[in-house]
C-alpha cells in the first residue's frame, strides 16, 4: 500500500472518530429537572391571575385560544377545557362564571412547556435573560409572530409576565398592579 | 436530444404542475365544506349568511372581492332571523373608527380600500338606540365565524347576535 493511501485512510478514520464524538447525543442517564415559575404566583389568588393577562392578550379564539396551537390559552372568554363549556358562559359543571381552576392549570402547563430549558435558566437567574424566552420574544414581536406585537416591554401585561418568571414577590404592589392593569384590553380611545 | 427534453421537463413542467396543482389545500377544503349556493340567492352581498366569508374573500381566495372584516349578525343567540339595518362599529388598535351596516341577510362586509384595520379591532353592534359590544377584541380573524360558528361549543361562542331572546324586533328579512 502506498504512503498516500495509508495517509488517506488514517485521515478518514480521524474524521470518522471526530464526527462520532462530536455528534454524540446525551447519555440515556441524563435527566432534566425543570425549574418552573410558580403556579401559585401564576394563579395569584390574592389578585388578578397571570393567566388572565395571557388570556386577554394572547388567548382569544382567533389566536392562542385554539386547540390547533402549541401554546394554548384556556379561559372563560376563549377556548374552554371542558367539552361541555362554552366561551363567555358559566361552567357546566360548577355553574360558576369565570375561568376554571382546571383551565388555569392547563394554561400554565402549556406556557411553561415552551422552551422549558431556557425558562428554567431564566427562573434560576431571577428573570435575567427573560427577553430570550420564546413566549416573550413572540409576544413582543421580536421573534417572528403572526399575531404581531401583543406585549410592549415595560407595559403592564409584559411587566406582569416578567415579574412572574423572575420570581418576584406576588404580594408586591408592582406585581399586583401590573397583573390587574395587564388583564384588561380596551380600545385606544378608552373603554366603551 | 434526450437530455434537452429532460432539461425542458425539469425547468418548465415542474413549476407549471405546481402552479396548477399546488393551491392552498386548507382553503380548498374549507371552501368545499361550505357546499353550494342557497337556491335563489346568487353570489353577492346577500349570499351565504353565517358562513366564513374569509374562506373566499381574503388573500388569494376565489371570491372576487377581498374583505378586511365581514360577517353576519342575527337577532338573538338562537334565532336564524338576521338583524337588518344594524350598525357594526369598529375601532382598531390605532384608534381609527369605521362603521358599516347589515343588509337584509344580516351580512356586512368591509373592503380594505375603506378600512384596513390595525389589530386588535374592537367592535360593537348598534340597533334601535342600543349597543352590544363584543367582550374581547379581534386579534387577527377577518371573518366573524372564525370564533362565532354554529353550533356553540368549547371553541366557539356561537353566532353573532344583538340581544337575548325576548327583545322585540321589527320585521326582518330580504324582500
Amino acid at each position: 500500500m502506498t504512503r498516500i493511501a495509508l495517509s488517506a485512510r488514517r485521515s478518514l478514520m480521524f474524521a470518522a472518530l471526530f464526527v462520532t464524538s462530536a455528534c454524540a447525543g446525551p447519555s440515556p442517564d441524563d435527566t432534566f429537572t425543570m425549574t418552573a415559575p410558580s403556579y401559585d404566583d401564576f394563579r395569584n389568588l390574592t389578585g388578578v391571575p397571570v393567566g388572565d393577562v395571557f388570556a386577554a392578550h394572547c388567548g382569544t379564539l382567533d389566536c392562542h385560544g385554539s386547540a390547533a396551537r402549541n401554546l394554548r390559552i384556556y379561559s372563560v372568554d376563549g377556548l374552554r377545557l371542558d367539552p361541555h363549556d362554552v366561551p363567555n358562559q358559566k361552567s357546566a359543571a360548577s355553574q360558576q362564571f369565570g375561568t376554571t381552576e382546571a383551565e388555569y392549570q392547563a394554561t400554565y402547563e402549556s406556557i411553561v412547556s415552551i422552551e422549558p430549558e431556557r425558562l428554567s435558566q431564566i427562573v434560576q437567574a431571577n428573570g435575567a435573560g427573560s427577553e430570550h424566552w420564546l413566549v416573550l420574544g413572540k409576544g413582543r414581536d421580536v421573534q417572528d409572530h403572526k399575531g404581531g406585537q401583543r406585549l410592549v416591554p415595560g407595559d403592564a401585561a409584559d411587566t406582569c409576565i416578567v415579574l412572574w418568571v423572575s420570581g418576584a414577590p406576588v404580594t408586591s404592589m408592582e406585581f399586583q398592579a401590573a397583573c390587574a392593569d395587564g388583564s384588561v384590553v380596551v380600545p385606544p380611545g378608552g373603554p366603551w | 436530444m434526450r437530455r434537452a427534453a429532460f432539461f425542458f421537463a425539469s425547468v418548465f413542467l415542474g413549476p407549471l404542475s405546481c402552479v396548477v396543482g399546488c393551491g392552498d389545500p386548507q382553503r380548498s377544503h374549507a371552501i368545499d365544506a361550505l357546499g353550494g349556493e342557497q337556491a335563489g340567492v346568487p353570489p353577492g352581498p346577500l349570499h351565504r349568511p353565517g358562513q366564513p366569508c374569509g374562506a373566499c374573500h381574503s388573500g388569494a381566495g376565489p371570491g372576487g372581492l377581498e374583505f378586511s372584516l365581514a360577517g353576519t349578525v342575527y337577532q338573538s343567540p338562537t334565532s336564524t332571523t338576521p338583524l337588518v339595518d344594524a350598525v357594526v362599529f369598529f375601532e382598531d388598535g390605532a384608534g381609527r373608527q369605521f362603521q358599516t351596516a347589515t343588509n337584509c341577510a344580516g351580512n356586512f362586509f368591509v373592503v380594505p380600500d375603506d378600512f384596513e384595520p390595525a389589530w386588535p379591532v374592537f367592535t360593537k353592534v348598534l340597533f334601535a338606540g342600543l349597543e352590544t359590544p363584543m367582550s374581547t377584541p379581534i386579534y387577527r380573524a377577518n371573518s366573524c365565524t372564525t370564533c362565532h360558528s354554529n353550533p356553540e361549543g368549547p371553541a366557539s361562542v356561537g353566532q353573532v347576535y344583538f340581544a337575548p331572546p325576548g327583545f322585540t324586533f321589527p320585521p326582518s328579512g330580504c324582500p
